[in-house]
Order: C-alpha cells, then sequence, then structure tokens
C-alpha cells in the first residue's frame, strides 16, 4: 500500500485533540507524513530519521530548538544567547554556525531567508507553533538540498482541521516571560480554513550595566485556507498558506571576560545598550495535492521575504591610528595592560579617548526565497517486487541584498553617546541565485531487503555585484552544476529488527561572492548500523563516517572572525580533508507500573570524533594552526540525554538530563581561543501537566532545574551563559 | 523482466555521478583579486631590487646610525646630568637633537613597513616607536622601576620604551610625574629631589635609547644577507619564493605605501583637524598631534613624504635607481608618476613652511593646516585610484572601506 512522503505534510490529519487523548494509539496524523511511522513499527529507511511529534512536543512545552533537539542522536549545537533565537544547529559533526550547513524546511520548503545565497539561517521559525519536528540523516539527505553533507529538519505547522477546533495557551514565567498562543479552525463542505496567532516576550534574563531591557518580543500568524475535492479515485486538495512573523530583540554578540562570568554569570556591559535586532518575515505558499491510491503528485509555489537591521557592537576604531585590539582579545585578557582601556570601556567605568572609539554596526538586509517545487509519489507492484518511486523537480530563486552601515559612538559615564560623525557605508552588495534541482529515488522490496538507490542534481547559478559607488565592475556570474547520489540497504531480521547500511555523497555549496577556487564542501558520508522496534521499544545503532574532501567555513561577524576588520565579511575559506566519525544510539520504551501508572523513558547518546587531515594554516578564527589530527572546534566528544517520567490518565510529570562533553573554541593555535574549551556541563529540565477536565490542562516547568550557571560558549565576543533556572506556569483549553 | 530498466536507470545515473561536476565563472574588472600584472616586459625583480638596495636597507640602516649617535648623546648628557655640569644644557639640546635626527630617520622607515616589521602584529615597530600608544605615566613608573635589581626593559609594555618615551624624557621639563589615578603614581618619585629626578629620567633615558638602537639592530639584521628579508623580496617569484610572483611582492611594498593614508593623512592631520573625531570634539585640537613634547610633528610628516618617495622612486637617485614610477612609466601612465611626484614636493614645501609647530597652527592658523592635509589627499587618492589599477595592485583592506 501506498504511504505518502513525510513532507507531504499539509495532508489533512486527525485533529490534535485525538491526538492528545490517546497518546498510547500512534497518531494518525503524525504517522501519515513520517516516515518512521508509528513507534510500534520497524522502518525500512536506512540513515536516522527522527520525528518528535506534537505530544512529545508539548511535554516539554520548548520554545528552543536547541533543547527539542537534544533528544535526537547526531545533533551538534553551538547555544549562543540562551533563549535560540538564532541558532546554531549542525548534524553529524558539520559545522553548526548559523545552522547554514543544514537544510530548514517549513512545510516541506526551504525556509531560510536565502537558502542558496546567504544560508545563514538568521531567521527561524517559532517553535511553539510547530506540531512536528522532524529530522533526516543519511541518504535521506538527498532527496532535500542544496546541503546535503549533514541532513534536513523540517518544521511542521498546525494542519487545516477536519472540523471545528481551536485551542488557547497561555503561559507565564520568571523574567517577566510571557505567552499567548492562540488558534482556531473549521471545516464547512469542501472548505476549510485556520487561523493561528503567537506571542511571545520575556524582559530577559541578562542583568544590563546601567539597567534596560535584555529579552525580546515575538508575533507570529498565519493563516490556511484549504479547499478538498474528491472524485471517484482521486482526491485533491488546493491550500494556501499566509504567515507573518516579526521580532524585537535587545539581543548582542558581546559576551564577558571568564572573570565577570565566574563572578556575575548573566551580566551584559554598557557596551551593548544599544544592541537590538529588528527582523519581518512573510510568507506565502500556494499548494496543490493529488493523490490516488497509488501515485500522488504535490505542487508547491512559494514565496518567502525576510528583513532586518541588526545593531550592534562590532569593535573599536581609533580615530589616531594605531592598533586596535578586537572585542574577543580584549575579554580574554582584560588585565593585559594594552587591553585595559578597552574593558573599561566595555563596562562603562572608562570614558572613550579617541583610540577607544566603539564601532556600532547595523547590518541591515534585505532577502526573498521563492520557488516551485513538485513532488511526486508513485507505488508499482510486480510480482514479489514492490517499487515505491520518488521524484521531484525544484526551480528556486533567492537573493540577499546587504546594506551595512557603521556609527562611532563614545562612552561617556556609562551611557553612548555619538559621535557626531557621519554614517559609514561598509558592505552594499547583492548575491543572488537560480537554481534548478531534480531527485529520484526508488525503493525496492524483495523479501526480506530494502534496496534504495537515488540520485540529486543541482543546477546552480549565482550573481554577485558590489553595490557600492563605483564598484560597478566588481561583480561575478557563476555556475555549478552536481550529481549527488545515494544508496541504502536495509535487511529484515526478525520483523522487528533489521540491519542497515547507507551512502550519499555530501554538498554544500559556495554563495555567489566566492570565486571559484573556494570548492563546494564536498563528502562521501557513509553509515551502518541496528534498528530495533516492537512493543512500545525502539532502538537505534548507527555509526557513521563522514569522509570530508573540503570543509568551509565563512567569515562571520558571529564567529568572531578577526577577517570582518579586514574587509573579509563572507569570504569563505578551504579547511582542506576532515575525517568526521561517530556513533549515534537511542533506546525509548515504558514500563507499565500498574493499571494507571506508565513510566516512559529515552536515552538518546552521541559520539562523534571529527579531525583534520592535513596540516593548515589559515586566518580563520575557529581554525589557526592546524596540525594533522587536531580536532574540530565545536564538536563535543559524547552527548547524552536521558528522558523519563510519569503519566496518569490525568496527569504526567517528565525530566530531562542532557549532558554536553567539553568543546573546543578554536581548532589550532595562534589564534584568540587556542586552548579554550567551553567545559562539559548537564543541564535538567521537569515538566508537569494536569487535566482538569477534557479540554483543559495546566502545566509547569522549570528549565535549569539547578540554575547551573554554564558558559555556552565565548564566541562571538566573550563568555556567554546558558539559560539560568526559569519556572513556567500555563494553561492550555482545546476544543 | 519489467524492473530492469529502473535498475538500471538509478546506476547510470550513479556512474554519471561521478563525473557529472561542472563550474565556470564570469567576473567584472574590479571582483577580487586583480588580473596577472599589465602585459609589460618591466622587470618587477629588478624593482624589488632596487627597493630593497636603495630604499628600504639604506634607511633601516640610517636608523641604526642615528640610534648609535642618539645613545651616545643622551649618555654625553646623562653623565653631565650626575655630575652636575655646567654645560649639561648644552648636552641635554644634544641628546635632543640626536632625539630629532633619529626621529626623522625612524619616520621615513615609517612609510616602510613591511615583512619584518609586521611580523607578530608589528612588534617590532611597536618596540621601536609605538605612537600612537604613548603614555608618559607609564613611563615615569618605569623611571622607578628600572632602578630596582632584575629590571629588564626587555619585557616592558611599548609605551614604556620606543622613541616616543625618549621624547617625553628628554623633552619634558615638568618634573612631575604624569599619573593623574590613583594608585598608579611612580613609587618614591616623590620623595627625590629635583636633580634626583633629572637623573633619574636620563638614567632611563639611556636604557630606553640602548634598547632602540637594539632593536634597530635586530630589524636591519632581519633584512640583510642571504637568508634576510632583502632576499626574500628580491628573489620573489623565483624557485623555492614564498611569493608566487614577483607582482606579489611588490603589492607588498605598495600596501606600505598606504601608511601615508591611513597614519600621515587622517591620524597626524585629519584627527587634529577635527575632519576626524579628537580629543576636543570635530573641531582642530592640539592635544592630539603627534610627538608634543618635541614639537617635531610637521617633521615627521616631511619624513613620512620623503620615505614614501624613496619608494616611489627606488631610492634617492631618481636617475639610476628603478621605482614604482617607472614602472608606471612602462605601463603607459607617465601621467599618474608625474602627478604623484607633483603632488609630494607641493605636499613637501608645505610641511616647510609653517612658522611654528603644527600645534601652534592649529591653534593659530588651521586653514594652513587644512591646505597640507588637502594636498596630502591628493597624493593618497592618486594612490587609491590612479596608481593601483594602472599597475593591477591591491588595494589593503584596511584602506577600502574609508570615508574618502
Amino acid at each position: 500500500m501506498f504511504k505518502p512522503r513525510y513532507s507531504m505534510l499539509w495532508l489533512s490529519m486527525a485533529s490534535q485533540l485525538a491526538l492528545a487523548d490517546d497518546a498510547a494509539t500512534p497518531p494518525q496524523g503524525i504517522e501519515r507524513y513520517s516516515v518512521i511511522g508509528s513507534d510500534q513499527r520497524l522502518s525500512a529507511n536506512a540513515g536516522s530519521v527522527t520525528l518528535i511529534d506534537e505530544l512529545t512536543l508539548e511535554k516539554y512545552e520548548y520554545d528552543d530548538i536547541a533543547r527539542i533537539l537534544a533528544t535526537v542522536p547526531g545533533v551538534n549545537i553551538r547555544v549562543e544567547d540562551g533563549y535560540g533565537l538564532r541558532p546554531n544547529i549542525g548534524f553529524r559533526g558539520v559545522t553548526p554556525e548559523r545552522s547554514k550547513k543544514i537544510n530548514i524546511l517549513e512545510d516541506g520548503v526551504l525556509i531560510g531567508p536565502a537558502p542558496y545565497s546567504a544560508p545563514a539561517a538568521y531567521y527561524f521559525p517559532m517553535m511553539s507553533r510547530m506540531t512536528a519536528v522532524e529530522v533526516t540523516k543519511g541518504p535521506g539527505a538527498i532527496q532535500y538540498g542544496p546541503n546535503t553533507v549533514a541532513g534536513t529538519l523540517n518544521l511542521v505547522t498546525r494542519p487545516l482541521p477536519a472540523g471545528r477546533e481551536g485551542g488557547l495557551d497561555l503561559s507565564l514565567g520568571t523574567d517577566s516571560y510571557g505567552k499567548a498562543h492562540g488558534y482556531y479552525g473549521d471545516s464547512l463542505g469542501d472548505f476549510s480554513y485556520l487561523l493561528e496567532g503567537l506571542h511571545v516576550q520575556t524582559e530577559g534574563f541578562k542583568e544590563l550595566d546601567g539597567g534596560g531591557d535584555t529579552g525580546f518580543e515575538k508575533n507570529d500568524l498565519m493563516a490556511k485556507l484549504g479547499w478538498d475535492r474528491d472524485s471517484g479515485d482521486i482526491r485533491q486538495r488546493l491550500e494556501l498558506k499566509l504567515a507573518y512573523a516579526d521580532e524585537t530583540s535587545d539581543e548582542t554578540y558581546l559576551g564577558l571576560t571568564d572573570a565577570d562570568f565566574a563572578a556575575t554569570p548573566y551580566r551584559r556591559y554598557a557596551a551593548s545598550q544599544l544592541a537590538r535586532m529588528d527582523w519581518e518575515h512573510s510568507q506565502v505558499m500556494l499548494s496543490h495535492h493529488l493523490e490516488t491510491d497509488s501515485f500522488n503528485l504535490t505542487t508547491r509555489l512559494y514565496r518567502n521575504d525576510f528583513e532586518r537591521s541588526w545593531f550592534k557592537l562590532n569593535g573599536f576604531a581609533s580615530s589616531q591610528g594605531g592598533q586596535v585590539p578586537s572585542l574577543q582579545e580584549v575579554l580574554q585578557e582584560p588585565g593585559n595592560e594594552l587591553y585595559q582601556p578597552y574593558y573599561q570601556v566595555l563596562t562603562g567605568t572608562q570614558d572613550s579617548g579617541i583610540r577607544e572609539i566603539l564601532v556600532l554596526g547595523d547590518n541591515a538586509r534585505e532577502y526573498y526565497s521563492q520557488g516551485l517545487q513538485l513532488d511526486l509519489g508513485w507505488s508499482l507492484a510486480w510480482g514479489s517486487l514492490t517499487h515505491e518511486l520518488e521524484a521531484g523537480t525544484r526551480i528556486h530563486q533567492d537573493q540577499i541584498e546587504r546594506n551595512h552601515t557603521e556609527d562611532h559612538y563614545l562612552m561617556r559615564s556609562g551611557r553612548l553617546e555619538s559621535t557626531g560623525e557621519e554614517t559609514l557605508a561598509t558592505t552594499t552588495d547583492r548575491e543572488e541565485t537560480q537554481a534548478i534541482s531534480v531527485y529520484l529515488q526508488d525503493r525496492v522490496r524483495l523479501g526480506d531487503w530494502t534496496l534504495t538507490l537515488g540520485i540529486r542534481g543541482e543546477h546552480i547559478e549565482g550573481d554577485y555585484q558590489n553595490r557600492a559607488p563605483g564598484q560597478e565592475q566588481n561583480w561575478q556570474s557563476k555556475t555549478h552544476r552536481i550529481w549527488l547520489p545515494g544508496a541504502s540497504v536495509f535487511y529484515d531480521l526478525t520483523g522487528n529488527s533489521g540491519l542497515l547500511f547507507g551512502v550519499h555523497k555530501g554538498f554544500v555549496p559556495t554563495s555567489p561572492l566566492q570565486d571559484v577556487r573556494i570548492r563546494p564542501e564536498e563528502s562521501v558520508n557513509y553509515e551502518a548500523g541496528w534498528r530495533y522496534a516492537s512493543n512500545g521499544t525502539r532502538a537505534e545503532l548507527i555509526g557513521f563516517f563522514n569522509d570530508i574532501e573540503n570543509l568551509k567555513e565563512s567569515c562571520s561577524f558571529s564567529t568572531s572572525a578577526s577577517c570582518v576588520t579586514q574587509g573579509n565579511l563572507d569570504q569563505d575559506y578551504n579547511g582542506g580533508a576532515v575525517d568526521i566519525y561517530g556513533l549515534e544510539a537511542s533506546v525509548q520504551s515504558y514500563v507499565k507500573l500498574n493499571g494507571e501508572l506508565t513510566l516512559p523513558w529515552s536515552l538518546v547518546y552521541t559520539h562523534t570524533q571529527g579531525e583534520f587531515k592535513t596540516d593548515l594554516d589559515s586566518d580563520f578564527e575557529m581554525w589557526g594552526q592546524i596540525q594533522a589530527g587536531d580536532e574540530l572546534p565545536y564538536l563535543p566528544d559524547n552527548v547524552l540525554t536521558l528522558s523519563f517520567g510519569l503519566s496518569a490518565n490525568r496527569w504526567q510529570v517528565s525530566v530531562l538530563i542532557n549532558y554536553l562533553g567539553e568543546m573546543k573554541e578554536a581548532a589550532g593555535e595562534g589564534v584568540t581561543l587556542s586552548g579554550v574549551t567551553v567545559d562539559a556541563h548537564t543541564l535538567v529540565d521537569l515538566s508537569a501537566s494536569y487535566e482538569l477536565d477534557t479540554n483543559s490542562t495546566v502545566y509547569i516547568k522549570v528549565d535549569n532545574l539547578f540554575d547551573e550557571a554554564e558558559i555556552a560558549s565565548r564566541r562571538p565576543y566573550g563568555a556567554r551563559p546558558t539559560k539560568p533556572q526559569q519556572a513556567f506556569l500555563g494553561y492550555k483549553y482545546r476544543f | 523482466m519489467k524492473t530492469r530498466p529502473l535498475a538500471i536507470a538509478c546506476l547510470t545515473a550513479l556512474v554519471l555521478a561521478g563525473c557529472g561536476e561542472s563550474s565556470s565563472q564570469r567576473q567584472g574588472s574590479q571582483f577580487g583579486t586583480p588580473e596577472p600584472g599589465p602585459e609589460t616586459d618591466f622587470n618587477q625583480n629588478l624593482l624589488l631590487q632596487s627597493l630593497v638596495d636603495n630604499a628600504l636597507i639604506p634607511t633601516y640602516s640610517n636608523v641604526v646610525q642615528a640610534s648609535e649617535t642618539a645613545l651616545a648623546r643622551v649618555t654625553a648628557y646623562c653623565e653631565g646630568e650626575i655630575e652636575q655640569n655646567a654645560s649639561r644644557d648644552e648636552s641635554k639640546e644634544q641628546a635632543r637633537e640626536g632625539w630629532r635626527h633619529l626621529m626623522d630617520s625612524w619616520q621615513q622607515a615609517e612609510m616602510m613597513q613591511i615583512g619584518p616589521l609586521l611580523d607578530n602584529s608589528g612588534s617590532l615597530r611597536n618596540r621601536i616607536y609605538s605612537w600612537p600608544n604613548t603614555s608618559g605615566c607609564a613611563v615615569d613608573q618605569d623611571v622607578m622601576l628600572s632602578r630596582q635589581d632584575g629590571y629588564s626593559i626587555d619585557s616592558r609594555t611599548n609605551s614604556r620604551r620606543g622613541l616616543d618615551a625618549l621624547e617625553y624624557l628628554l623633552f619634558n621639563d615638568n618634573l612631575n610625574h604624569s599619573c593623574t589615578q590613583a594608585g598608579t603614581a611612580p613609587v618614591g618619585w616623590d620623595g627625590l629631589t629635583e636633580a634626583e629626578r633629572r637623573v633619574a629620567r636620563c638614567e632611563y633615558a639611556i636604557l630606553v635609547s640602548e634598547d632602540i638602537r637594539s632593536n634597530a639592530q635586530v630589524l636591519l639584521d632581519a633584512w640583510q644577507g642571504d637568508a634576510g628579508y632583502g632576499s626574500v623580496l628580491r628573489d620573489a617569484g623565483l624557485p623555492g619564493s614564498a611569493f608566487a610572483t614577483a607582482h606579489e611582492a611588490v603589492n607588498d611594498v605598495s600596501d606600505a605605501l598606504f601608511y601615508l593614508t591611513e597614519v600621515t593623512k587622517d591620524a597626524k592631520l585629519a584627527t587634529p583637524l577635527g575632519i576626524l573625531l579628537n580629543d576636543c570634539g570635530v573641531v582642530p585640537c592640539a592635544a592630539n598631534v603627534e610627538s608634543p613634547w618635541a614639537g617635531h610633528s610637521l617633521q615627521n610628516i616631511h619624513n613620512n613624504l620623503l620615505g614614501f618617495r624613496r619608494l616611489l622612486q627606488g631610492g634617492d637617485d631618481a636617475d639610476s635607481a628603478v621605482g614604482f614610477d617607472d614602472y608606471l612609466l612602462d605601463v603607459g601612465d607617465a601621467d599618474t608618476a608625474s602627478r604623484l611626484h607633483q603632488d609630494l614636493a607641493l605636499a613637501m614645501e608645505l610641511t616647510l613652511a609653517f612658522g611654528g609647530t603644527l600645534a601652534e597652527a592649529l591653534e593659530q592658523n588651521p586653514e594652513q593646516v587644512r591646505e597640507l592635509h588637502g594636498q596630502v589627499k591628493a597624493v593618497t587618492d592618486t594612490l587609491k585610484a590612479d596608481f593601483i589599477n594602472s599597475l593591477a595592485l591591491e588595494l589593503p583592506a584596511t584602506s577600502a572601506g574609508d570615508n574618502d
């Protein structure tokens, strides 16, 4: 029987109320768009594919994708602001920086601001309105481009309801946290609609020198309209999705010295008082789905617009010339006689001289991403052989326009005052990409064997234009074409356990700005493992090996790279050959304690090793002088997540314990953070809920139960904390 | 069998994938690294050789000689100070003159920050001269610290040594220390008599002078000999060279010319003029001139221009030396070469036309300083545009985004 592809997300689904009511029964809606299928069934996919369904998402009520992905093996994350406003996510050891090497989809389409031209994910959808999160790694990644070196993260929004349905979620928490989330939908004959709104705000957990907010306000609105048409064996749906989101956050790249972090980890220096991110995002998507029992075709027409302004401290300048240290240097050695005046200015304890002028930059950017995407599935059977053929094509266009400027400020009695000098234009350019991609995959089943062969093609045309006056001839047009094959095999051992093996080619394109001498990142990725599923217990053990031919990184403010001040913003760097290998293990099950009480539990463990294969002397701040065998930065050897709880008919309590191993801040010698590590740490989260009646639930949760103050990383500039203990009380009403 | 075509299709795709990658690009003339040098038979290694032998090494050598003279004069002055010699004022003026001569030599070398002077974030340059990172208080502190056993100037920060420290010691007649923040006053200073303070400062001046001479010699040694940086530049582009092409090395030397933009024009003129922010705001400000104790700012600028001319023409003798001007002539841009020389000469004339110091001019006749700034800017405008474009050289990143 035909099973739809999991990315066909918008199919009509069972009501969310039904999901909540019957936790023991596999939710039908989830099953229809998941490759994993229900917990009870053994997946024949090679590669790790993880689904976090709405029940699990609601269990912890996380807003932060980093905490949500703690339950997924093979995910490496660098925490930055504590709230997950701009997450850094990597899979299987690839660089997590701004999640630029994974594909981020919302409802099956690329959601990044400009996934080809500027893949850094400065926009990330609000997790509170998602009903499922899906992570695909291994050969399955070739269905989703352009990045196939790591995998794909798909976020699933609320589907159109089959009948009248609505819900309200109100929550209050520490640091003036507040959340208001509501949705309402209904179906009227062949038509259905859904309206959803979400507002989240907080004053922030950091304490700004001299006072002021350090939090954020985010709004999210979504409307969906659907029209269903069934005629005989053919079922069709036309759906229009309109979405708008905005964020205003008093967020900065500036952290603390280690000594200040030890004394007051949640302090923020006075020099960050004007920092502010302000963005707006909108999406229009028109989808058409047609299916029969053995065939389906989904067509999506999409357009995303994103505009942002981020005003923040970039560094120091001197109008008297001479050497000016970077922020990272000052924060690493604040006691150094040369750096001390700069440290005192940062903290507002000393006024600026003309050699300690504070440079605040507004990295204003406008993006769009649009395209047409077709995906089809076709089930065929001949005798004992069955084929599940999947194919698709995408015609995509995206663009980024940078209008970066800088202004000079002086610290005066703890407040930032403009010098009155003219605003300086720094980067004024445009990158644009037109890409055509195709994929074809056939899954052949013969007895206990399942063989999957697939291939993806990417044809990418990129254009760069420097838009600064007098730079008309500073442009580049380039074309890149590549085929990315993948193959996997699964052998069903016993009906509830099986062996898998897969291999596929990994690829990360370069942006239009990069010279062709900067090669795309390419790799051959292998994996092999064992999978088990039976009676509510699932287990998976997968070893992986990524043979990366050329690791690629790029210069950005978020890496605190000195290349930024040398005029190389967004320039890519070649890191040469790198091997990443590791083991992903997960097991989840439950213990029935008595007729009412159940103890669900899960254990997720990832071991990863990543090392450079050749010597390298790089200007890139995360690398430096590298000897073959040096480890990759921000890649912990071990990550372990244990979750367990107690659930009864009307209440549940859950605990999540996440251990993150030590990470290097820089790979080699000769850069500011050489030899510096992020210490291993463990964070514990607690949540509980109680059903007042069939419609109402109250919940509490405490993130970071033991209030551990840990350094998340020392980038971009200085030590930055993980989120402190925060408690929330919420009420949900659904009908 | 019906499934065979699918299997064949998949296998074919996999095989294709192995050879299925291609890329191409087109670029505008301003994109990325400039094209390899203009098509000419101009021998860039001859240019480099002339620059090394007639401009760079002679300039560094002059610094060594001037540092030895300065050391001798400071030592002589200090002996007179210790002995309370009647002619100590005269010997102090001799020491000051020694400093002026040394500073003149160094200001030409400032224009020539290439190779060893740039290594380790310019540590050698900063040991010899750390302006604008200067501190009278830090020098006063070390005047006292140097009297203690175990003191070594080698381990001290740059604001406590070098030409800027020596200027403070020789030209500051105020015998009070310069520390204003609580807890920073040099220990024991207040207990010294005026004579003892003079001796303490002059004794430390000897240490500083020795340190300058030592570092100047380190600089010269780094350039001389078969393994010296002079050879590295001369042999650029040859087998085994650190430079892929001679043009790359020429680009390194041209980067040094941009000192005239970033430091001479901006830091030494635009900032005290108030074109860039200074301690007085955006108005003329005498407090922000270079070499304030010696009143030597205009001479510094003049010697920057002399250093620039030495690089432009490949040495002091324009006829025999091979310089950037010859390269410009060879690529057919005589206009740029001529304009650079003319504007440079005018700027040098203007530096000599001041009746007093730069600080006095800023207070009494800032228009004269603006005129000098404008004339230096005429040189740097040509440098940033015509010079770079004609010779297919790359603009230093630090000069790419300024507000000109």
